[in-house]
């Protein structure tokens, strides 16, 4: 193994603390999860180390066993046998291995030990394992397992180091160990006898695991309860939402200041022209009324990047396993399906660790109903405006409407699921195996990390594609010019105001005007551009105020009651993102799909929108 | 004669923005295929920058990383 680059892939069971250790080593930075699964897309880095040696590295899928049940794992088996064609056969493999879950690695240690590769086990997570009082004779580990086993600590400074000493050791060495063509799946058998190596090792390395502590398993049994567990999921997810409210306030007050002082001074120092018109109608009035929402994305994250961390999703996972189940849902598809509140694009991607093709789909048709964070500035903004900021028992109103859409949205992805296990009959049953890490404190550095990623990437959209769109739909809304003698406002006469006007025919029954279907167009590319595209269409509009005052105030006065709440009812359902399509047909490899999924959810979203405005107008709320 | 010269600078401007919004656009929201069909329109008919064109090509034509999340506001 003399090359001048050697090819490293890193192998562990999810969760171990294998993405943290890739990170440390190639210096790259991606997102450190503390749930399993977290893996599933392809990550390679790069490391020079002081001898001058090139390590190229391979972050694999985790997997507990090299007997794949889902894609993922599937991909490390093939990785490892080198039966992939687009990747070439590791030279050395790096078991990572969790100091805190040593059973379960040393059986996967062992089966990979039979590839015939040089293998180094890296004994991760030390000093969390010392702490909390496991121990084990490394050295005596070594012998056993016929591989050197180095002490890592992926999450410090130098907590790597040992791992590429041992590397440019392994790579010096002048002998080469032969990769073991012949190898086949373990049997039932072979399972049996890793198991039983494995605790003979562990005895023989004088292996000890700390008690249970009892304070903990009380923890557990009142967290995992299946009432008192559900209710303190309930209220926990309850008050984030009314965080999410009550807390932003202050800040998008802020901003939205900002906001308007800088487009009245765009209008102040520019002369007037079509450049002025652009800038302060266009961009600032439209991306504007996208960026005031960036407190609540944060505030809304940083609970749940909380909660991650804190090793509480998990168990979150198993508490609504017997819900998921009872509508034809894989336990496995709620990983998923908390990731699509994020966003659905990585929630998609993310079930390729089901190994069942049926619930993989359901799981898929159904991830573009959980509120994905696109959708928080629209509900927002149209909460803002139509929903009085007051207290009703004790909890502010606007919180609770929030959580009645996030609800709503979850209740819409049930409802589906439950419908399409109706069609494809059959009675599946489905066993979740799912391994509970131990609670922690949320660490500062990776929240802080984790919010600015999410600011990052919502300003940066802010910045592109919104700011991009809603160039465009100034100009579609500002040219033609008016004919000479018109009465009305530029707008109307404009392309934009044409195909408002169009669809509105269409969209006249649910209560929606033609400057909502003129936003609802650009909205189709994101959810969210649909703020801006408001933004702007009522800044060209012909009302001067509309600039200066905030967007909630202005359709708050220009809608009505019903038709900002069927605009909500159709925001659940709507499936307003290309991306999410375009994933779902690369995913499911057929246009079929993403074509039932658009008209099932825009189906469903014109019946909500409907039902909604006609509900409302009967209440005489309109 | 102050306010044409300032009106003609500001529409050149102008229909430089919304050219260049367009293409961003378009690009953004379009799939691979329509990408690959881009370029290969562009190749034929800007061809000092076929040498950008043809690595963008091969860029887009590798295996795929994470470049759907790239647009995804998570």
């Amino acid at each position: 193994m003399s090359a001048a680059e050697s090819r490293i892939a890193l192998i562990g069971l999810p969760n171990c603390g294998k993405t943290a250790l890739f990170n440390r080593v190639t210096g790259s930075r991606q997102k450190v999860a503390n749930y399993p699964g977290v893996t599933v897309e392809r990550k390679e880095g790069y490391h020079r180390s002081a001898s001058g040696r090139r390590y190229r590295l391979l972050d694999l899928p985790g997997t507990y066993s090299l007997t794949p049940t889902t894609l993922d794992e599937a991909i490390t088996r093939d990785v490892a046998l080198g039966r992939l064609a687009s990747e070439p056969r590791p030279d050395t493999i790096v078991l990572v291995a969790d100091a805190t879950h040593l059973p379960l690695s040393l059986r996967l240690a062992l089966e990979v030990k039979r590839l015939g590769l040089p293998m180094i086990v890296a004994l991760n997570m030390t000093d969390l394992a010392r702490k909390r009082g496991y121990s084990i004779d490394r050295e005596r580990l070594s012998k056993e397992l016929g591989a050197p086993v180095v002490e890592t600590i992926a999450v410090a400074r130098g907590g790597a180091d040992a791992l590429i000493r041992y590397l440019d050791e392994l790579s010096s060495e002048t002998t080469t160990l032969t990769p073991n063509s012949e190898w086949r799946e373990p049997s039932a058998e072979d399972v049996q006898q890793t198991h039983i190596e494995a605790t003979r090792i562990l005895a023989a390395c004088g292996y000890r695991e700390p008690a249970r502590s009892d304070f903990m398993t009380s923890v557990d049994r009142f967290l995992l309860h299946p009432f008192f567990g559900l209710l303190v999921l309930g209220v926990l997810l309850f008050f984030v939402f009314q965080a999410v409210f009550s807390w932003a306030s202050l800040p998008m007050d802020l901003i939205d200041a900002g906001v308007a002082a800088l487009g009245e001074w765009v209008r102040g120092s520019m002369p007037d022209g079509p450049l002025r018109s652009l800038l302060a109608d266009g961009i600032i009035a439209g991306v504007g009324s996208v960026i005031v929402f960036l407190p609540q994305i944060i505030i809304l994250f940083a609970f749940i990047l909380a909660l991650e961390d804190s090793g509480y999703l998990p168990r979150a996972a198993y508490l609504l396993d017997r819900v998921m189940g009872s509508v034809g849902l894989s336990g496995r598809a709620f990983i998923p399906l908390l990731s699509s509140f994020a966003c659905a694009i990585p929630g998609i991607m993310a079930t390729r660790t089901i190994p069942s093709v049926r619930d993989r789909l359901a799981t898929i048709m159904v991830a573009p109903l959980m509120t994905c964070s696109a959708r928080l500035p629209v509900y927002a903004l149209l909460i803002a405006a139509f929903i009085p900021d007051r207290d009703l028992g004790g909890f502010n109103l606007q919180g609770l409407v929030l959580f009645a859409l996030y609800f709503a949205g979850v209740a819409g992805a049930l409802l589906v699921a439950w419908t399409l296990k109706k069609f494809r009959g059959g009675n599946d049953t489905h066993l979740l195996m799912l391994e509970l890490p131990d609670y922690q404190w949320p660490r500062l550095g990776n929240l802080a990390y984790g919010l600015w990623e999410r600011a990052r990437l919502f300003l940066g959209r802010a910045g592109g594609i919104i700011l991009a769109l809603m160039v465009v739909l100034w100009f579609l809304s500002t040219y033609p010019a008016p004919p000479v003698g018109a009465t009305g406002a530029p707008i109307e006469y404009s392309f934009a105001g044409q195909l408002g006007r169009a669809l509105a025919v269409v969209l006249a029954p649910i209560g929606f005007n033609w400057q909502i279907s003129v936003a609802l167009i650009p909205g189709l590319a994101a959810r969210e551009v649909a703020v801006g595209a408001l933004g702007t269409v009522y800044a060209l509009s012909g009302d001067e105020t509309a600039v200066s005052t905030a967007l909630s105030s202005v359709i708050a006065s220009q809608w009505s009651l019903a038709t900002g709440l069927a605009l909500l009812a159709w925001y659940v359902f709507a499936p307003q993102c290309l991306a999410t399509l375009a994933v779902v047909k690369r995913e499911t490899n057929s246009w079929r799909y993403p074509l039932i999924m658009t008209v099932y959810l825009f189906g469903l979203a014109y019946l909500a929108a409907f039902a909604t405005y006609r509900l409302a107008l009967w209440f005489s709320v309109g | 004669m102050m306010t044409m010269h300032h009106d003609v600078w500001q529409q050149l401007i102008v229909a430089l923005l919304v050219i260049g919004s367009s293409v961003y656009v378009f690009w953004t929201v379009s799939g691979l295929s329509w990408r690959l069909r881009f370029i290969r329109a562009a190749h034929r008919t800007l061809p000092p920058l076929r040498g950008r064109l043809d690595r963008l090509r091969h860029r887009l034509e590798s295996p795929p990383g994470c470049s759907a999340c790239r647009s995804c506001s998570k």
